[in-house]
């Protein structure tokens, strides 16, 4: 992290004004989406057949869209910032603005500004703003400078977890609407590249404010003179794009595949990405293409579906393993992650098997790059989590397992059904760990909430502080997870202390199993005593989330 | 329980006694039972120190994203 880097303005500060999604308009046009109206000729006729555009009007026409405003808008702050350095960038003194229009969908059904008046946030779908520059000189391009879209969270055949989104504020003709959902943005190829708008999508999870490429742009040294980008000219590094998420208040958790094998094979890609979307924070990853090996693409995933009837868990390569430590990471039943891909966009499922850190090709396997079939395949992940956060997810998910496997056998209860039956999953390798961030406030909330099978619950509350970060391991077993969505027990981790390698600790707060909560006393790693007060609650319980009393 | 730069100042010796007291108190000191249980392997430190160096390591890689 970069002590000196700037921090980014607050909301306040800029104004109704800085961005395009709040500017006042000059035209405004209301369309009725209805048949006979076609998103098809729409996109075709006014902007260019824009693949991403088209993308945004299915989304629209899956919500049940019946009305779009069509606005004409001024210059933002940040749209005269692009339009400058793209001044700079193409060295065409004589370009001034951009055509930019910005659509916003409606599920009411109105005609007029005054039915738009009447709209509340529960008739907004969401809005999309589309750039235009036709420069004799130059250039001619069409972009979807940004557009936010809520994400399904019920598909014809899935359940969709979206955690982390954040709150947009829009103003169509005026009228002030909020949309919630991970930002969309497609590059302009001249002064932003999609390494600058997987960044935009996630950066915003961090910070008050949507940072703007020219912000970007800063931090990095880019002046579109001496360093320029877009084709023929590159894009950013990824050491430049952990410098934007952390100046953003992010920490990053990264690894590289362009090699694979050894060591990586250790570290499943998926972890990275599940253990940041899981507790609401964004993972990007970076994939080489098939076409320019050398040249990278990025996105953003911000969520995942979960399917109950998965195999996937059943599969061998499903279990993860540290040394003789086997179990099942409750990523398993993940089947999509959900994800903007800056081409063709928003809120894409990615099929969690599509995705590979290696396609295998034993005959040239000494030399990955010399074999097409090693392309298009995952190169790099970037997760995230809050600064103050040390602990990372993979950190968490086996130090919780180092703890929690080494109490179970000796728990003071073996006898009790429920610790029999953990046992021999256990034995079987069968036990299923699922590591989620929370504040010490959330974990307070879900005791309450919580009871086990016979209807207990806790009868009182624990001295814990509401800021604390703290990682929860939750134990349960396949068919509890999947189908009840319940759990054994868990283990609480401070996520805020540097973990070290020695068992010092310094993380573990306590484990809670059927019947007890086991706190460790004394005797450091050799001898560690542990104490087991009883609890009220017996049995499993829901998992995080998932509370019946929700 | 202060806070400084968005951590908590409470140390984690001091949350846990103070955590304890209340479910001792809970639980009127009854039924709590002691257990040594040491650990039998070190895969996790292992695992640990791996996940130290491929990260250190993957952090000095420079990719071109564009």
């Amino acid at each position: 992290m970069d002590g000196s880097a700037p921090t980014i303005p607050e909301e306040s500060v800029r104004g109704n004004h800085f961005y395009a999604r709040t500017i006042p308009a000059n035209v405004l046009k209301v369309i009725k989406m209805e048949c006979p109206h076609s998103n098809f000729d729409l996109v075709d006729n006014e902007f260019g057949g824009l693949p991403p555009l088209r993308r945004i009007m299915s989304q629209v026409r899956k919500q049940k869209g019946r009305t779009m405003v069509w606005e004409e808008i001024q210059d933002s702050e940040d749209l005269k910032q692009e339009n400058e350095d793209i001044r700079i960038r193409l060295r065409c003194p004589d370009f001034k603005s951009a055509k930019t229009v910005r659509l916003s969908f409606f599920k009411k059904n109105f005609k007029s500004k005054k039915g738009l008046e009447n709209t509340t946030e529960k008739d907004f779908l969401g809005y999309a703003i589309v750039r235009n520059i036709s420069i004799p000189c130059c250039e001619t391009n069409t972009w979807l400078y940004e557009s936010v879209i809520g994400t399904i969270k019920k598909s014809r055949d899935t359940d969709n977890y979206v955690r982390g989104e954040q709150e947009w504020i829009c103003s169509i003709g005026g009228h002030n609407l909020r949309i919630k959902g991970y930002l969309y943005a497609q590059q302009n190829t001249f002064t932003n590249v999609c390494a600058h708008v997987a960044l935009r999508t996630a950066v915003r999870r961090f910070t008050q404010n949507d940072m703007t490429y020219r912000e970007m742009n800063n931090l990095i040294g880019i002046d579109h003179v001496k360093r320029k980008l877009g084709a023929g000219f590159g894009g950013l590094s990824t050491p430049e794009m952990i410098k934007v998420l952390e100046s953003a208040g992010a920490r990053c958790m990264v690894v590289n595949y362009t090699t694979p094998g050894g060591d990586k094979d250790k570290i499943p890609f998926q972890k990275i990405l599940y253990g940041s979307i899981e507790s609401g924070f964004p993972a990007i990853v970076i994939f080489q293409t098939a076409d320019e090996p050398d040249v990278c693409h990025a996105i953003p995933i911000f969520g995942h579906s979960f399917i109950e009837d998965t195999w996937v868990h059943r599969a061998e390569s499903a279990y993860f393993q540290v040394g003789r430590k086997i179990y099942i990471p409750s990523e398993s039943w993940v089947s999509m992650y959900i994800a903007h891909d800056d081409n063709w966009g928003s809120n894409f499922c990615v099929p969690r098997g599509y995705l590979h850190t290696r396609r295998y090709c034993d005959w040239v396997a000494s030399d990955a790059k010399s074999c097409l079939m090693d392309s298009g395949c995952v190169a790099y992940v970037i997760g995230t989590r809050p600064r103050e956060v040390e602990m990372d997810p993979i950190q968490a998910e086996v130090i919780g397992a180092d703890y929690l496997f080494n109490i179970l056998p000796k728990s003071p209860n073996l006898e009790h059904a429920w610790m029999r039956r953990v046992l021999e999953y256990l034995r079987v390798n069968q036990l299923v760990l699922r590591p989620i961030l929370i504040k010490g406030k959330d974990y307070l909330e879900h005791l309450k909430k919580i009871r086990d099978w016979d209807k207990n619950k806790l009868t009182f509350s624990l001295p814990m502080d509401d800021s604390w970060w703290l990682w929860m391991v939750e134990l349960s077993v396949p068919e509890l997870f999947s189908t009840n969505r319940r759990k054994i027990g868990e283990v609480i981790l401070r996520a805020e202390q540097k973990p070290t390698r020695l068992r010092d600790f310094k993380n573990f707060l306590f484990a809670r199993i059927p019947e007890f909560f086991a706190f460790y006393v004394k005797g450091g790693a050799q001898n560690p005593s542990y104490i087991f007060i009883p609890s009220d609650l017996k049995s499993h319980v829901e998992l995080y989330g998932c509370e019946e009393n929700a | 329980m202060g806070q400084k730069n968005g951590k908590s100042q409470l140390s984690i010796e001091a949350s846990r006694r103070a955590l304890r007291a209340e479910l001792k108190k809970k639980c009127k000191g009854e039924n709590i039972i002691t257990r040594v249980i040491p650990f039998d392997n070190d895969d996790v430190p292992k695992y640990l120190e791996l996940l130290e160096r491929v990260e250190a390591e993957s952090r000095k890689t420079v990719l071109m994203v564009s």
